[in-house]
């Protein structure tokens, strides 16, 4: 049962990590697409939306990386598993 | 394992943000001719959108103009009417061009139209006939200029972000915040004021009476005055230096001011700075 509790809650933490990811997405496809439009609707030339998509998209692609390919990942477990065993290594009696 | 939605939009968003990325680094960073060119070579963004002539209807003597974003430039001519050439730019939609008139004065203004991109300039090329003995300009982005106009032309002009030069004038009033202000004039009463901008004038004769107040913050000051002149003059600076070619029979004299005499007196030279230089020439 304690097992249960212990994947939903991990599960959830994931869900949740995952829609705030899709929000920020969003929030990124709105904001850019109006600074686009307004960018060339009245100044035409000087294309100034793009720096904000540059910027923004690293942050975005970062976000990205830290759910689906860090978190809960092959690697993550691993790194887990790292930390275990170090932490029994320096106490085995779990102290 | 099971499809999700959210990870599928995410996925698919993830690769369009990329996608975004990529292309914004290379217009921002490779495709210099495009970015250069429209960003940083100021006028190269203008786009001429429109132009046009206007002729004034019938003799006038006075002349207002007012416009808010562009460069006027005003010309002394022979014939009889005012003409006005107007250019207007983007980016941003430029104003409309009013001509309105009240008895015998002329008003020519820029009206921009109530929205949000209503942002454009227009530039004024005007032709003034001698019969006009009074022009007022008002601007607030853009430099004003005039030259060989009709002796005896009383000007006001004042801009708040760029510089004024006229190359004739009679009475004078001119001001600028940021921005030079050159002129020429055989008035009795001028007066010019900047707060960042230098300002050079010259007296083309030398005044029985009259005032000359001259006052700029961070510019330096220099007068060019005829030998024969006669005048009191009021040099004063907070941080600069004070000079003058002519010999003036001191007052009072201080560190960073002078009151003097210069002949028999008359003329009331009134010249103050902060941080500008002061100098008096002949």
């Amino acid at each position: 049962m304690e097992e249960r509790d212990d994947k939903y809650k991990v599960a959830r933490k994931r869900a949740k990590a995952k829609i705030d990811f899709l929000r920020h997405l969003v929030t990124y496809i709105i904001v850019i697409s109006f600074l686009a439009f307004i960018n060339n609707r009245t100044w035409g030339g000087y294309q100034w939306w793009l720096w904000a998509a540059f910027g923004w998209g690293i942050g975005l692609v970062s976000h990205f990386f830290q759910i689906y390919a860090f978190k809960g990942s092959a690697f993550e477990e691993r790194m887990i598993e790292r930390e275990l065993e170090k932490m029994d290594d320096q106490d085995p009696k779990g102290l | 394992m099971k499809f999700s939605l959210v990870d599928f939009i995410n996925k698919i968003g993830f690769i369009i943000v990329l996608a975004v990325v990529a292309f914004a680094a290379y217009t921002l960073f490779f495709n210099k001719p495009f970015y250069e060119a429209e960003s940083y070579e100021g006028d190269s963004m203008r786009t001429e959108e429109e132009s046009g002539t206007i002729d004034s209807e019938k003799t006038i003597d006075r002349l207002e103009i007012r416009n808010i974003s562009g460069r006027i430039s005003a010309e002394g001519w022979n014939n009889e009417e005012v003409r006005l050439d107007y250019r207007k730019f983007g980016p941003g939609i430029p104003p409309d061009v009013e001509v309105d008139y009240q008895g015998s004065t002329m008003i020519i203004k820029a009206v921009y139209p109530k929205k949000l991109s209503a942002f454009g300039s227009v530039d004024f090329d005007i032709k003034i006939p001698a019969s006009v003995r009074f022009v007022k300009i008002d601007s607030v982005s853009g430099s004003i200029s005039i030259e060989g106009a009709a002796s005896g032309l009383e000007q006001e002009l004042s801009t708040t972000s760029g510089s004024i030069k006229t190359d004739s004038s009679a009475n004078l009033d001119i001001s600028s915040v940021s921005g030079s202000l050159v002129f020429s004039s055989d008035g009795e009463r001028i007066t010019a004021s900047t707060t960042s901008g230098r300002i050079e004038g010259v007296l083309e004769q030398a005044p029985d009476s009259g005032r000359i107040e001259l006052k700029s913050v961070s510019g330096r000051v220099v007068l060019e005055v005829p030998d024969n002149i006669n005048a009191d003059v009021d040099l004063h600076s907070v941080s600069g230096s004070v000079s003058s070619e002519l010999p003036v029979s001191v007052t009072e004299s201080r560190k960073k001011s002078l009151r003097g005499r210069i002949g028999s007196g008359g003329t009331i030279i009134d010249i103050g700075t902060v941080s500008g230089s002061i100098r008096i020439k002949n």
